[in-house]
């Protein structure tokens, strides 16, 4: 390997690049028009009425868009990644929000209870998504009825993606907490945070990539967070749930006090953390 | 330096774009059992454009590396990752496109689909609803999960075995088409462990189940067959060891070809 062959080699690189650059545009463009026959299919429609028996046994659903929009890339990079937005737009006060994967295996991705001291305004995380799929949300609002929206996204393979190469080092550190708040501290003035769990999420599909045996299952299970002992939210999680899971949510701080935030995952470990906020510097 | 950064780069833009366009995994795209197919013209394209796609990943790939080329056959069964290029020859068997398949299905050949299954992980919330989507394969194909694990348990080895001896009457030379889906490693390595056994008339479809339905050809579903006594997660604990080197010859735990 000598000069000539590094200058090689760089324009070789070059003109991949130009090549690579050129197929993933054409990939990115073509199966839209598929998408859309995809997205309505008669098998699609049927399944949601399943899993939505299902979940809310004998329970009317309501078109939520007017009060839930559920925003998620149409495309996922990493099917192991999918970052999912849930917006409330409306007054209604809503008691909980579930979201659901269809064809993930295990569909019930979260369902969030919120607590007196929760702003629901915004919600984001992270989910694992294993085919083609549409996800639904569905709010409840506090007296009891249940809206829903939906929408099609197209990823595959995040269930059994592993987590990492490593068992023995997606295991270290388990538990470990970060919360970053991402607006200024006014007293009574709702706020944005961002919570981060260090865990792995082993949801059972995974292959260990040495030994090519399913790693165990273990995955956080509930996530209770409080502020000054009252609720923000509480948690139902599942397999579905991103490995180190990054949960933005709102609250509403009266005075400068403390979260405190409690996991418990499927092997009965529990994690907790309390947070000053605002924090140093805040 | 910069130049396999770059490399990198495209394989990691790409690789989305491939996992996005070609779906590669269990039950992707499971939108329709025996329903009509997608837009067929954009489908072949969009399978075209991700093998290009993949072959192009391939080759950055392997530049960054420093080696050159596509995806050279390994000389046991592949134990990387199971989404990922595969070569584009078997030796002892043919590589076959949907059209071929169609044609060997007429002459009776036996079709096995070595599709991952999702299992029940332990521990699930009572409550939580477990609720696969069904398995969309090729009409009459017996889906036998597990069958190309790079390792294969000794169990679900066996069971593969006595599936083929009973699904070919016994007939070494009788047709068997293996898939699982496009850009998966787990036909390529059944199909081999195939041949070992001794069938002389085995065909690999790489484009799987995604090239089936794009192709045009409908889909039934089907239902893993597994054997009885052993779920994989009966399979031995993973061993906190170190990684066996590639000599660690385990003879119970998978086939040993002949060199």
């Amino acid at each position: 390997m000598g000069t000539v062959t590094n200058s090689t080699r760089a324009h070789r690189v070059r003109v991949l690049w130009l090549i690579a650059t050129l197929f993933a545009l054409l990939v990115a463009a073509l199966p839209e028009a598929a998408g859309a026959q995809e997205e309505s299919d008669p098998a699609r429609t049927a399944r949601w009425k399943a899993l939505s028996q299902a979940i809310f046994p004998g329970r009317p659903l309501q078109d939520g868009g007017a009060v839930i929009q559920l925003d998620a890339p149409p495309r996922a990079l990493d099917a192991a990644l999918v970052p999912v937005t849930l917006d409330f737009l409306t007054n209604k006060p809503v008691q909980s929000v579930y979201l659901i994967i269809d064809d993930n295996p295990s569909p019930l991705a979260a369902h969030f209870s919120f607590g007196p001291k929760a702003d629901v305004h915004s919600l984001k995380l992270r989910v694992r998504v294993d085919a083609y799929t549409n996800l639904h949300a569905v709010a409840e609002t506090r007296d009891g009825k249940l809206y829903t929206t939906a929408k099609f996204i197209k990823a595959s393979g995040g269930c059994s993606a592993p987590a990492g190469p490593d068992d023995a080092a997606a295991l270290q550190d388990i538990g470990r907490m970060k919360l970053k708040l991402l607006g200024p501290f006014t007293p009574g003035q709702p706020l944005q945070a961002q919570l981060m769990i260090r865990h792995p999420n082993f949801n059972g599909m995974q292959m260990n990539q040495i030994t090519r045996f399913y790693t165990p299952a273990r995955f956080i299970r509930t996530i209770d967070a409080t502020y000054d002992g009252s609720n923000v939210f509480h948690l139902d999680s599942d397999i579905s749930l991103s490995s180190d899971p990054v949960i933005t949510f709102g609250f509403v701080p009266q005075h400068r006090g403390q979260m405190t935030v409690v996991a418990r995952d499927s092997s009965n470990a529990t994690f907790n953390h309390s947070f000053d906020i605002p924090g140093a510097g805040g | 330096m910069i130049a396999r950064e770059r490399s990198e780069l495209v394989w990691v833009f790409l690789t989305g774009a491939v996992a996005a366009g070609a779906m590669c995994d269990p039950a992707a795209g499971a939108d329709a059992v025996g329903t009509s197919p997608v837009s067929r013209t954009a489908s072949v394209a969009r399978m075209a454009a991700a093998t290009l796609a993949a072959g192009t990943t391939a080759t950055v790939a392997a530049h960054a590396e420093g080696s050159a080329g596509p995806v050279a056959e390994p000389a046991g069964y592949w134990t990387g990752d199971v989404n990922a290029p595969t070569p584009t020859t078997l030796q002892g068997a043919t590589v076959v496109n949907a059209k071929q398949v169609r044609k060997l299905l007429g002459t009776g050949a036996v079709v096995i689909d070595v599709s991952n299954a999702p299992h029940r992980p332990e521990h699930l919330a009572p409550g939580a609803p477990w609720m696969p989507a069904a398995h969309p394969g090729i009409p009459g194909a017996l889906w036998i999960p597990g069958a190309g694990m790079g390792v294969v348990p000794v169990s679900v080895e066996t069971y593969f075995r006595a599936k083929l001896t009973a699904s070919t009457g016994g007939d070494l030379a009788r047709p068997i088409v293996i898939y699982c889906h496009s850009r998966c490693w787990l036909s390529w390595n059944a199909a081999k462990r195939a041949v070992s056994y001794g069938y002389r008339n085995v065909s690999w479809f790489p484009e799987g189940i995604e090239g089936w339905r794009a192709s045009g050809q409908s889909t039934t579903e089907l239902k893993p067959l597994q054997p009885p006594a052993a779920s994989p997660s009966k399979t031995p604990p993973a061993p906190r060891a170190p990684a066996p080197s590639p000599d660690d010859d385990d003879a119970d735990s998978r086939v040993v070809l002949p060199a």
